[in-house]
């Protein structure tokens, strides 16, 4: 009698709480980048997006974002400086940034090479990603100007964080 | 005398307690904990917006919205041999991608008071059966004036003014003004 009640208890609790307490849950470390992914994605899409405009970035001008970031060191640390990138939910941390532009031929095919500019320069900024684990992704669908068929219809510009 | 040593330790125990706490609580990164499937819904919502706000700057979504053949929106949200330049987009950042779309346009009656939705993209019953709690929606609104041209052809080409032609998929809800009709798409993505 007792151990079916008790049966009947823990059978209900988790028929119950299942969706919340039994869900799959991403690695802390995906928890605490992808804040930063998100803002480092939001702080490029809006920085460099042509004045008036949403989702349009400025691609191959002065200050526009390739000139930016091939401008930075390999690690990115103005970017992450500029859109303050060091601070996780309440302390300071020393994420990894990688930036890629994505083409419009690689999303076709469900790929994320980065695309490839007249000048054979791979529009990758950062690090390396390869061979990395628990990254949290970013990814904000755009248009560069200059960049002439590559775009079309929308690019993908993806932040990577770990 | 013995009471107040017990109140006194007591007192100890409780500064003890409070102070591991709030050393436990600063050693530890407490951030809201998201599953795995709030995360891939978040991600949706910046992707879908992202496309209409895109698409609405382009004037793709401009476009889409006057297209025009024979009485019913040429948007079919098909998979392969759409030419439009929206419906490229939406191919290309959800259908390649794996993920589910619905697209509606909500739009005004001819009396301008109440409004009709309607769904746009046929791609498969399905997708208009299997709708999970967890989709991600974005909006975003196009008006249309009497003499904005409807488009034509892979909704690029434009033809005669709307308020010429018959049998468009929204009438003229304002027949007095400029304005022809406000649609507003709505997509939602799972």
């Amino acid at each position: 009698m007792g151990v079916s009640v008790l049966l009947v208890t823990i059978i209900g609790v988790l028929a119950f709480v299942q969706g919340s307490a039994v869900g799959v849950y991403e690695s802390p470390d995906v928890q605490r980048n992808q804040p930063i992914a998100d803002r480092a994605a939001t702080y490029l899409v809006e920085n460099y997006s042509v004045n008036g405009t949403r989702n349009h970035i400025r691609y191959n001008t002065s200050s526009g974002i390739d000139a930016s970031l091939s401008g930075y060191n390999a690690e990115l640390d103005t970017l992450k400086d500029k859109a303050g990138l060091d601070v996780a939910t309440e302390r300071r941390v020393n994420p990894r940034v990688n930036v890629t532009v994505v083409n419009a031929s690689s999303l076709k095919t469900g790929t994320r090479d980065p695309a490839v500019d007249d000048h054979d320069q791979r529009l990758a900024w950062g690090p390396d990603v390869a061979d990395r684990d628990n990254v949290a992704t970013t990814s904000r669908v755009v248009k560069l100007t200059n960049a002439t068929g590559q775009c079309d219809p929308a690019c993908w510009l993806v932040v990577r964080v770990w | 005398m013995r009471g107040q040593a017990y109140t006194l330790e007591g007192v100890l125990a409780a500064i003890v307690v409070v102070t591991a706490t709030v050393y436990g609580l600063s050693a530890v990164d407490t951030g809201p904990f998201q599953t795995g499937a709030q995360q891939r819904t978040a991600a949706l919502e910046t992707r879908a917006s992202d496309t209409l706000s895109l698409a609405a700057e382009t004037g793709a979504l401009h476009n889409a919205t006057a297209c025009y053949s024979v009485g019913t929106p040429t948007l079919n949200g098909n998979q392969t041999g759409s030419s439009t330049e929206f419906e490229m987009m939406l191919n290309h950042t959800f259908d390649r991608q794996g993920d589910h779309y619905n697209l509606y346009f909500s739009y005004w009656e001819s009396d301008s008071s109440t409004r009709r939705t309607t769904i746009v993209s046929q791609e498969t019953v399905e997708n208009v059966a299997d709708q999970p709690a967890d989709a991600a929606v974005a909006t975003e609104t196009v008006t249309l004036t009497d003499d904005t041209p409807v488009r034509i052809g892979d909704c690029s080409g434009t033809g005669p003014p709307l308020s010429a032609v018959d049998g468009y998929f929204a009438s003229d809800a304002e027949p007095d003004s400029v304005v022809y009709n406000v649609v507003e798409v709505r997509l939602v993505v799972w």
